[in-house]
């Protein structure tokens, strides 16, 4: 086993992560071995079937593509960080509703990819779903349950925002907010 | 297993570490992952340089008739980009068609380049609208056209201690912009072959260029620029008639090979079928 050298310093569902890791170890491993969030699952190990995707600064990642080191000073929402002070988030509901749950094993990555799809697009289209689930693998084929599932997720979440009301994620987040060095994504100023 | 690593957040560490590092072996500068995590335990002992936090090397921009593109910006971030979806439409398509969420994500520019695959997706694209590659070392700074960079299938331009600092895409008013792929399934699929192609016309709603750029990935070691099917379409305005020809012109072009993912013969029919749907939006 390769050594436990690197102090990994970042945020993981909110709370500041400060542990000696080994650095080149998947980052899926280390959050199941080192911080025992087992919701995180391993398919494939490549980037295909998208069972470990965890959140990275908002952006859905595969957690297996990511190496420990890389994870330094970043912000990371697991499956385990979406249920927020005890309530689920609403696409968890309405995999339950609609059981869309077969054997499991892929819905924590797929929760997350409709969670990435909802904060970008509360008005998503059946396209639109199976667009940003295309990273997502489902073994025992029960695609349809959670495209169901995801779309009326966003109905209630447009009806819950009419009320007021957030998405878990938004609250999980703003525990710790935007704790990362200010990359500018776009200076459109010219020079 | 037997990996090196070292994490730097500033181009001069990383330029003189990737330097010193040349001299000792194997050298992989890890970005995004999504290749190189995949071929972690397959490759040979080396250092890994993870470059995936150097603000250097991130961030979308113009600067004066060009708009550059960090090596480290990834596919999600091109997707978003007003910027390029206005001066490089076709490379936004490309990267909105690479991998799955996740993989656009994490996955750069830099590393479709830098991995030097024929079948990169954002690369046609790249070939169609003339982009030039800023190479960094530490012991200077070179520009090299893009399709210049690829040698063949894994090789490219690149020195020992030498990276893709970014991608200058030149500004071409009106440009507007196609990408297409054959492929399996519509997400993580590797292309059969795929298509770039921009282009400028004299005036609205014509059917003449002012500016043509088409390119193929798949159909040969590295990208291919198909030259004659650019001419051929220069030449004259378009009609139905020279549609059709043009398609043959770019079918003649290609010199694909048969692999585990397609035929020589498909691929080659193929083009011709990219090709048209790249031009029939010129008759709508």
């Amino acid at each position: 086993m390769a050594e436990k050298n690197f102090r990994l310093q970042c945020t993981v569902n909110g709370h500041p992560v400060d542990k000696m890791v080994d650095p080149t170890a998947r980052l899926l491993d280390t959050l199941r071995e080192e911080l025992h969030l087992t919701g995180v699952k391993e398919g494939c190990g490549k980037g295909e079937c998208g069972a470990c995707t965890v959140f990275m600064d908002g952006k859905p990642v595969d957690s297996c593509l990511v190496m420990t080191i890389q994870a330094q000073g970043h912000r990371f929402v697991t499956i385990e960080g979406l249920a927020f002070e005890g309530r689920l988030d609403t696409i968890q509901e309405m995999f339950v509703e609609e059981a869309a749950v077969q054997c499991g094993f892929c819905i924590p990555g797929m929760v997350l990819a409709a969670r990435a799809l909802l904060e970008e697009n509360e008005n998503p289209t059946p396209e639109d779903v199976r667009y940003a689930l295309g990273g997502n693998i489902c073994r025992c084929t029960g695609y349809h349950k959670i495209f169901r599932a995801v779309l009326r997720a966003a109905k209630i979440e447009r009806e819950r925002k009419a009320a007021g009301l957030g998405s878990n994620l938004k609250d999980v987040e703003g525990i710790h907010p935007a704790p990362l060095a200010d990359l500018a994504l776009e200076d459109q100023s010219g020079q | 297993m037997n990996i090196k690593l070292e994490r730097h957040t500033s181009l001069a560490s990383l330029l003189s570490a990737a330097l010193s590092a040349a001299e000792e072996g194997p050298v992989f500068y890890l970005a995004g992952g999504t290749d190189l995590m995949v071929q972690k335990d397959m490759l040979p002992a080396g250092t890994w340089l993870d470059i995936s936090d150097i603000p250097d090397l991130h961030g979308i921009r113009q600067q004066k008739d060009c708009i550059i593109i960090g090596s480290g910006v990834s596919h999600h971030e091109i997707m978003r980009s007003p910027l390029l979806k206005k001066h490089a439409p076709a490379l936004v398509q490309a990267s909105s068609n690479v991998g799955g969420p996740q993989v656009r994500s994490r996955g750069t520019i830099g590393g479709n380049l830098g991995n030097a695959s024929p079948a990169a997706d954002t690369v046609p694209a790249l070939y169609s609208l003339r982009a030039v590659l800023n190479l960094i070392s530490s012991e200077g700074e070179r520009s090299v056209p893009v399709d210049e960079f690829a040698l063949r299938p894994r090789r490219t331009v690149l020195k020992p201690g030498e990276i893709i600092h970014s991608v200058s895409i030149p500004i071409r008013e009106g440009i507007q912009g196609f990408w297409h792929s054959i492929v399996q399934r519509n997400s993580l699929a590797i292309s059969k072959i795929n298509i770039g192609f921009s282009y400028v016309l004299k005036a609205e709603n014509s059917q003449a260029f002012d500016y043509v750029g088409v390119a193929f990935g798949s159909v040969g070691p590295t990208v291919l620029r198909a030259k004659k099917t650019e001419e051929f379409l220069l030449a004259e305005p378009l009609t139905p008639q020279r549609l059709e020809e043009a398609c043959l012109v770019a079918q003649s072009e290609v010199t694909p090979i048969a692999d585990i993912r397609s035929t020589a013969e498909y691929r080659k029919a193929m083009a011709r079928v990219l090709m048209h749907e790249a031009l029939e939006p010129l008759f709508k």
